[in-house]
């Protein structure tokens, strides 16, 4: 949990480099005002009284509005605990107080804004064109069908069953934790909502060949071919072999 | 029976007489004797898997394209339509989405294979740890190691047929240890793939191996396997009126015969079963292959388990000698440990027979404590796969209780040394421990709990004397029946005298041996509290 | 060919056999002397031999078979006891097998003791099973002709083929195993087992036979023979391990090459488009071919991964100097195995394998810091062109993925 501190921090020092210093402006936007109210009470504590950062939390001076969206919309933030990995839990804030605290964190210094499109937007891309950029991108951390993964040191790529369209934009483009950043430039807007299309088919879809075991390989379809498959086949033969 | 078919089917009988005068021997196969346990029957889960695959394998060849050649998907599923991949891989979606029944038989296939390396494997452990390779069976038992092998080939080649993008990477990892081999490794690799990895014949010759050459030799080692086995009639566990020249059970015909056919569809709708309730291998997920793409969690099927568990603990050796690359790191977990392993698997009756001098024939089986170290030996072994079983699927297991992917590959590299020699130890332990239960019993009778007083003022506990048949039974488990192993007239000490204590000389050979047979008979310490002055007992191997 | 003025014949044919190896350089004519060529004599010939008896096969009875009644067995009776007796007292035939009474062992249950009405139900109850079959087929059937294969993604077909299969084996098979347990006679019937091996006689003659025919064949005697034909044999193979000379093409250098040349320049894997400084936001990657590489199966050692750092986090100075701009280009290919690996995170640096888990440290010239990886990974050295495109300043200078012999 230390060096994810460090990490983060590194991050937060670069960004404040470029960050404008000093007091918080106070704004006339009632929102802002809002969500600074809110900060103060749940997120200056680790993050700093103007989001400068501090010793156990990054500077949020930059990350932008997306950023404060996805960590507060996908329960991350605020953080129950140190870890390697901050766990998907329920949101603390409900979406009103989540939009001023991005509001007010999106006035602290310019960054990724919440992407705005709509169901239809993404319901019309092109299924295939996402699979095969999510099996460039996405499927080496998140597995093959999203399901999520190990990696180094306690980290994980979470699964994306619960994560909303929105919330995968996001992610993308803010690049949370260790994810890496998938700006415009690399996959455009279109092509990101053609990997939400994917993902979300995926979900959708249904398993044409009975339960899915986890959709995570051969392990627990290993485990059912024990239990289930040698386990039946046993207790058949025991009852073959009991004298009746 | 109707007079009609009665007729008929002497007829028949008749007519294939005169022609082959086989009544003599059809009469006596109908009457073969077949014992009965249920772990009898391990093996045949494994022989009818085999048929299931045969049956559904062929269907599956009516539809599948062997061929690397680049096609555009247009099927009806839908999240791959308009993908270049494979003709092997879009055949396969065409099959497990455009024919009816063609997923669920792939299905029945893929299932039906992975019961049949698990029965396969429990069924081994069943021959191991009951003793029933040993002589006259070791032809059988070296069959039967080549069957496991050839298994797994089978396995692993008809999993990468259908290219997609977790075969496809289990086969890159093949090409690596094929790369990996001194000297002609290189040459090997680029002959079986015909160039630079992936290549375009590799999916047809797979596809060969995979449905005429490897299941050829298999059918036929299965053949060789039954025949011995029903040459030399099956072996059995002691019991009531068992003896190492009988065997005692059900007859072929029709009991025994009717009894397997039904376990035949039995096996068959245990994979029916989980072939239409639980997915398995769906490759319309894993997307098509890419050398460029990869999965997180990227697993073989759990036969190839230990194999990638050994290259993931296998710590990060290479060396560069005279210009040459030794890579460690693949050459030893990925080709010679697996040589050894199932070398000295197959070698083990041998060198047990060498240690123990046991030449005789044995029908009649052991049970695990009866042989402590030999049932030990099989608990070091299976621990030690075990964690190699793990290590090869730590990343999921790390993912799931969100473990450290670092700290479980340390914790396995050191219990990989540790657990299999506790592994031996408590093996033996409890395999001594039920022995020496077992002699209680038969010499002392089973407790009552009644409590006496003697006149003495000594209170004993009165012990009722086991049944005649059941006593009979357990000497017989206990090796009572066997010549006592310290009285053969091997004329040899462990340490080169004979009986008289006169020295003759002893090559290191039978030195070695000499101690290794000690080593499997465990001297057991006669009980201290036995009135009869038994003489001290030794256990069986 | 027999020997007869020789008083000092073997008497036996264990005298006469010796050692096998000795035989086979001294085919036998007495006591295994060198032998004169054209003089042979077998164990057949040897006076007060016991081989002759009718052919070879081993000492079998004429008929013995007793006429046994195979199926039900008697009920029980008092007798049962003796008729136990009896099974064991009576040697055996060869394959004979003898039923044994019930009762025998101690094994008490009979089917034929069976209350009829038990038996009635048994049979109900099997026949139950069979019929459950038949119905599990008509499922199957109709399933298969009325439901839309392509709904839910033939999930539904499945569930109908499936399960109506299913049902219709579960159930036959329970209903022949309910049959035999409960209708059949089962249990209780004794085999002897021959011996394992054969009669020593037959032995000692089967050997002879082979060695007979050894001599005859002079493999033992005749050395140029032996020796030509060794070399005749050795020499077979050749043709089989030449004709598998085009299975493919000599190694030679290929494995050096990935594609990479100067100046080509870092294509999107998938859009296949170049890729410009700026394109990538810091702590982002993206898998990169060289530009026109058609298609990757193609170019399978070429996938490079492009990843860009925050100034200053690079800290390998060979690693700065080959990227650029907190730009650096990494192949895909692992050192150990050949996975494509970019597990990727952007804070840590670290890359992970997902097939072995070799950890790779990105910001120190993809040190190994875990897993079985010996090598870094090989850095590609590029460079931004005057449009400001990444382009290779040419192919790796090292061996791309796992390690070969020849790579030195």
């Amino acid at each position: 949990m230390a060096f994810i501190a460090v990490a983060l921090g590194t991050v937060g020092t670069l960004y404040a480099a470029f960050a404008p210093t000093g007091e918080a402006s106070t704004s006339a936007d009632p929102a802002v005002q809002r969500g600074q109210a809110l900060y103060a009470r749940g997120c200056s504590s680790c993050h700093g009284l103007n989001g400068e950062g501090g010793q156990r939390a990054p500077s949020l001076i930059g990350v932008g509005a997306a950023s404060v969206d996805f960590q507060v919309g996908t329960g991350r933030m605020p953080l129950r605990e140190h870890g390697p990995e901050a766990p998907r839990k329920r949101p603390s804030y409900d979406e009103q107080q989540i939009l001023d605290l991005a509001a007010y964190v999106a006035s602290l210094g310019a960054g990724p804004s919440i992407p705005s499109f709509s169901s239809a937007d993404w319901q019309k891309a092109d299924t295939a064109y996402g699979g095969a950029l999510f099996r460039t991108n996405c499927a080496q951390c998140h597995n093959f069908a999203g399901s999520g993964g190990a990696l180094t040191f306690g980290k994980y790529a979470p699964s994306l069953s619960k994560a909303t369209p929105k919330q995968i934009y996001e992610a993308m483009i803010t690049g949370p934790e260790n994810m890496p950043v998938f700006g415009d430039k690399e996959i455009t807007p279109d092509q990101k909502l053609a990997i939400i299309k994917y993902v979300r088919t995926l979900k959708t879809q249904g398993n044409p060949g009975g339960f899915s075991l986890g959709q995570i390989g051969p392990v627990p379809e290993t485990m059912v071919g024990w239990l289930v498959g040698i386990g039946l086949l046993v207790l058949v033969t025991l009852w073959i072999g009991a004298r009746a | 029976m109707s007079s009609a078919a009665e007729t008929g089917a002497k007829q028949t009988l008749r007519y294939v007489d005169d022609r082959l005068g086989s009544a003599n021997f059809l009469r006596r196969s109908m009457n073969k004797v077949f014992p009965d346990h249920w772990s009898f029957m391990l093996g045949e889960i494994a022989l009818y898997s085999f048929v299931i695959l045969l049956l559904t394998g062929v269907y599956l060849t009516l539809f599948f394209h062997a061929s690397s050649r680049e096609v555009v998907y247009n099927g009806s599923y839908g999240p791959l339509r308009g993908v270049p991949m494979t003709d092997a891989y879009a055949s396969t979606l065409h099959l497990s989405f455009d024919v009816r029944g063609g997923l669920l038989v792939r299905q029945i296939h893929h299932w039906a294979a992975v019961l049949f390396v698990m029965a396969i494997v429990v069924h081994m452990f069943r021959v191991f740890f009951t003793g029933a390779f040993r002589k006259p069976r070791t032809l059988n038992w070296h069959i039967g190691v080549g069957l496991m092998i050839l298994a797994v080939l089978e396995g692993f080649a008809g999993y990468s047929l259908p290219d997609d993008l977790l075969s496809g990477t289990g086969i890159r990892i093949a090409y690596s240890v094929m790369e990996s081999i001194p000297v002609v490794g290189t040459y090997l690799a680029y002959f079986l793939f015909g160039g630079n990895y992936p290549g375009q014949d590799f999916i047809p010759r797979l596809f060969i191996i995979h449905v005429l050459l490897v299941p050829g030799i298999l059918l036929a080692l299965i053949s060789a396997h039954m025949m011995i086995l029903w040459h030399q009639k099956h072996t059995d566990f002691p019991g009531p009126g068992k003896t190492e020249n009988n065997v005692v059970g059900t007859q072929f015909y029709p009991t025994f015969i009717i009894k397997t056919n039904g376990f035949l569809f039995l096996v068959f709708g245990v994979c029916t079963l989980l072939a239409t309730f639980a997915q398995i291998n769906p490759v319309w997920l894993y997307g098509p292959y890419n050398p460029s793409q990869v999965s997180a969690g990227s697993q073989p099927d759990w036969y190839i388990f230990f194999l990638e568990g050994s290259l993931r603990m296998f710590p990060n050796l290479e060396s560069n000698l005279w210009g040459h690359t030794i890579s460690w790191n693949i050459l030893i977990p990925g080709v010679i440990l697996p040589g050894i392993l199932f070398n000295l698997i197959a070698v083990y009756p041998t060198i047990e027979a060498w240690i123990t001098r046991d030449k005789a024939y044995h029908n009649l089986l052991q049970r695990p404590r009866d042989t402590p170290v030999r049932t030990a030996l099989g608990a070091t072994l299976i621990t030690f796969w075990g964690i190699l079983y793990i290590g090869g699927q730590n990343d999921v297991l790390a993912n799931t209780f969100h473990w450290s992917l670092q700290a479980t590959t340390r914790t396995l590299q050191v219990l990989i040394f540790v657990l299999p020699a506790l592994a031996f130890y408590f093996t033996r332990r409890v395999c001594l421990g039920l022995q020496h239960h077992d002699e209680e019993l038969l010499h002392h009778g089973i407790e009552t709990g009644i409590i006496r007083r003697l006149p003495s003022g000594e209170y004993i506990e009165v012990h009722e004397p086991l049944p005649a048949q059941r006593s009979e039974v357990l000497a017989m488990q206990l090796g009572h029946d066997l010549p006592d192993h310290a009285a053969l007239s091997n004329g040899h000490g462990t340490n080169g005298t004979n009986g008289q204590g006169i020295a003759r000389p002893v090559g290191p050979l039978a030195r070695a041996r000499a101690s290794l047979e000690g080593f499997f008979f465990e001297r057991r310490e006669a009980k201290a509290d036995s009135e009869d002055d038994e003489p001290k007992t030794l256990t069986r191997p | 060919m027999s020997d007869k003025e020789n008083d000092e014949a073997p008497r036996t044919a264990h005298e006469a056999s010796g050692s096998v190896f000795d035989r086979l350089k001294h085919p036998t004519t007495t006591g295994g002397e060198p032998r004169e060529r054209g003089r042979t004599a077998s164990a057949r010939d040897i006076e007060g031999e016991v081989l002759e008896r009718g052919g070879m096969a081993p000492d079998v009875p004429e008929k013995v078979r007793p006429a046994r009644k195979v199926g039900r067995r008697q009920p029980l009776t008092e007798k049962a006891a003796a008729a136990q007796a009896a099974a064991y007292s009576v040697p055996s035939d060869e394959e004979g097998t003898h039923v044994v009474p019930p009762g025998a062992f101690g094994v008490d249950h009979d089917p034929a003791q069976v209350d009829p009405r038990e038996e009635r139900f048994a049979e109900a109850q099997v026949s139950a099973l069979f019929a459950l079959t038949a119905v599990g087929v008509i499922v199957t059937c109709v399933g298969y002709l009325v439901i839309d294969p392509h709904r839910d993604l033939g999930r539904l077909i499945n569930y109908a083929i499936g399960g109506g299969l299913t049902l219709a084996l579960l159930a036959l098979g329970a209903g022949f195993c309910l049959w035999a347990k409960k209708l059949l006679p089962h249990g209780m019937a004794v085999q002897q087992r021959g011996p394992h091996h054969s009669p020593e006689e037959e032995q000692l003659a089967s050997e002879e036979t082979f060695f007979a025919g050894v001599t005859q064949m002079g493999l033992g005697s005749r050395k140029m023979l032996r020796r030509s034909l060794l070399g005749a044999m050795a020499l077979l193979p050749l043709p089989a391990v030449l004709l598998l000379r085009d299975l493919g093409p000599l190694p030679g250098t290929r494995l050096r090459h990935t594609g990479w040349k100067k100046g080509s320049r870092l294509v999107d894997v998938e859009t296949k488009l170049p890729i410009k400084l700026g394109d990538i936001e810091i702590g982002g990657i993206a898998t990169v071919m060289p530009e026109g590489f058609g298609k990757v199966e193609d170019h399978a050692l070429a996938p490079t991964i492009l990843i860009r750092f925050a100034p200053g986090e690079i800290r390998s100075k060979k690693e700065a100097a080959w990227g650029a701009n907190d730009h650096v280009a990494y192949s895909k290919i692992c050192s150990h195995a050949g996975c494509p690996i970019s597990l990727y995170e952007q804070q840590t640096h670290h890359l992970l394998c997902p097939c072995h888990q070799s950890t790779f440290d990105m910001a120190d010239d993809a040190n190994v810091i875990f897993g079985p990886a010996a090598r870094r990974l090989p850095q590609l050295k590029i460079d931004v062109d005057a449009d400001g495109y990444f382009v290779a300043q040419g192919d790796y200078s090292q061996p791309v993925g796992p390690s070969f012999w020849e790579r030195g």
